[in-house]
């Protein structure tokens, strides 16, 4: 065998790696959906701060996931899907500790309130 | 986040020139490919930090047992990056990154809900507590009213007992004041009944006097007289007064009783005269007043025709004044009928 011929044999076993590649990741419909629902319910929890910035970071990856799937490279979709969901649970979860954060120091505020209206003044 | 970027892979275009020069590129991409593989024993620094933050969250006892299902997704997120190919692990490191901070998250917003939870069952405990205490101020109030209408009551009782206690004592008193009266009206109509009593007893007496004086009177002589014109002259001797006196003595009474008996309705002239002793002033005075004392009886004996009365003292005498039977003579009354 040839110099040549070894060096079209290597060109070609590459190109059949990466189009088998290519071939082997079907759209990632599903996964994008599930980014798509994750940054919903992040957003409807109103995030902000931290949660916020996650949140922007969690819509910056859906979008180049939808983008990447509409060019058909759907390796590169289903990674940034999958990092968007991630992103968007971290925005979730920040936002859910931001607002028990809020909620518990307004109950604690209402129960000093309340012991000191019920129980102190009106012993 | 630049190191969570993912950058993107990049497919090499073959090139048919010089696609020799790419067979030493193609096993540097397989040796590079198989690197992962080879370092499996080597401390993947990203893979220890991440652990390293997944243990922290571990042993902070008080988030224990919180976001677990987050914490399990951040496991197998840093797990994930063990055997990733180099093209997929930045993607990947970012996924993990996201993931343990989402833990961390999840866990401290179990523990805030837990929080928030006690917080809930904190103020039904103060609630619960508030009512009680308002049911014991209550109980108290209601204790202190029943107690305080109980010594009210108590309070009219008392006052409704010495008010009935002065109704009877007033009664009592009402009544002693009534039978008091009562005696006193009796004692007041004894009395009476007792002077009515004594009045009859002076009229039964005067009018025993006065039929005594009437029978004496009429047994009685009547005084000494004379015929002066077609007059009578009665003279009542001067025997008939003590000394001094104006009173007439008991048969003088009884003479001018049968004296006035005999007179009836005619008019009478009554006058009086002393002896020569004593003043002019005092004699006419006394000569009046015997005169009046006679006129007196006369009236009330019978005598119902007109009487008049003089005293003329000393003056006139009808025996010697220098001896004892002729000043006896000059006290003396002289009555003229007409």
């Amino acid at each position: 065998m040839t110099r040549s011929a070894l060096a079209g044999l290597a060109v070609g076993l590459l190109a059949a790696m990466l189009l088998a590649a290519c071939a082997s990741v079907p759209p990632p419909t599903a996964q994008i959906d599930a980014a798509d629902r994750a940054v919903r319910a992040a957003d409807a929890l109103q995030p902000r701060g931290p949660a916020q910035q996650a949140l922007a970071e969690a819509r910056q990856r859906l979008g180049a996931a939808r983008d990447a799937a509409n060019r058909g490279r759907n390796a590169d979709a289903l990674a940034a899907a999958q990092q968007a969901e991630a992103a968007a649970a971290h925005a979730a979860a920040e936002a859910r500790r931001a607002a028990l954060e809020a909620e518990v120091d307004s109950k604690a505020a209402r129960n000093a309130d309340l012991r000191r209206r019920l129980l102190i003044q009106g012993d | 986040m630049n190191r969570t970027q993912n950058p993107g892979p990049r497919a090499d275009r073959p090139r048919a020139r010089g696609a020799l020069r790419l067979a030493p590129a193609l096993a540097l991409s397989l040796a590079l490919a198989a690197a992962p593989l080879a370092a499996d024993d080597a401390v993947d620094p990203d893979v220890a930090r991440l652990q390293a933050e997944l243990g922290r969250l571990d042993a902070d006892a008080q988030l224990a047992g919180m976001g677990e299902l987050e914490r399990l997704k951040a496991l197998q997120a840093v797990q994930a990056l063990d055997g990733a190919r180099s093209r997929e692990r930045p993607g990947l490191v970012y996924i993990a990154e996201q993931r343990v901070r989402a833990a961390a998250a999840a866990a401290q917003a179990d523990a805030l809900a837990a929080q928030s939870a006690a917080l809930d069952r904190e103020r039904d405990q103060i609630l619960v507590e508030a009512s009680r205490r308002e049911a014991d101020r209550a109980r108290r109030e209601a204790d202190r009213l029943r107690t305080q209408a109980l010594a009210r009551q108590e309070e009219a009782a008392r006052l409704a007992e010495e008010a009935a206690l002065e109704r009877t004592a007033r009664a009592e008193t009402f009544a002693l004041a009534e039978r008091a009266q009562a005696e006193a009206e009796q004692a007041r109509r004894l009395a009476a009944t007792r002077e009515r009593e004594a009045a009859l007893a002076r009229e039964e007496a005067e009018l025993a006097s006065a039929l005594v004086a009437e029978a004496m009177a009429a047994d009685a002589p009547l005084p000494p007289s004379r015929q002066v014109g077609g007059a009578t002259v009665y003279t009542l001797a001067g025997s008939a007064f003590p000394s001094g006196r104006a009173t007439l003595t008991t048969e003088a009474n009884a003479s001018l009783r049968r004296l006035a008996m005999e007179i009836g309705g005619r008019a009478v002239q009554v006058v009086g005269f002393t002896d020569s002793q004593g003043s002019a002033s005092a004699n006419a005075a006394l000569s009046k007043r015997r005169a009046e004392a006679v006129a007196a009886i006369l009236k009330e004996s019978g005598a119902s025709g007109r009487i008049t009365t003089d005293g003329r003292g000393a003056a006139d005498p009808v025996a010697d004044n220098g001896t004892p039977e002729g000043r006896a003579r000059n006290r003396r009354v002289e009555i003229t009928v007409q």
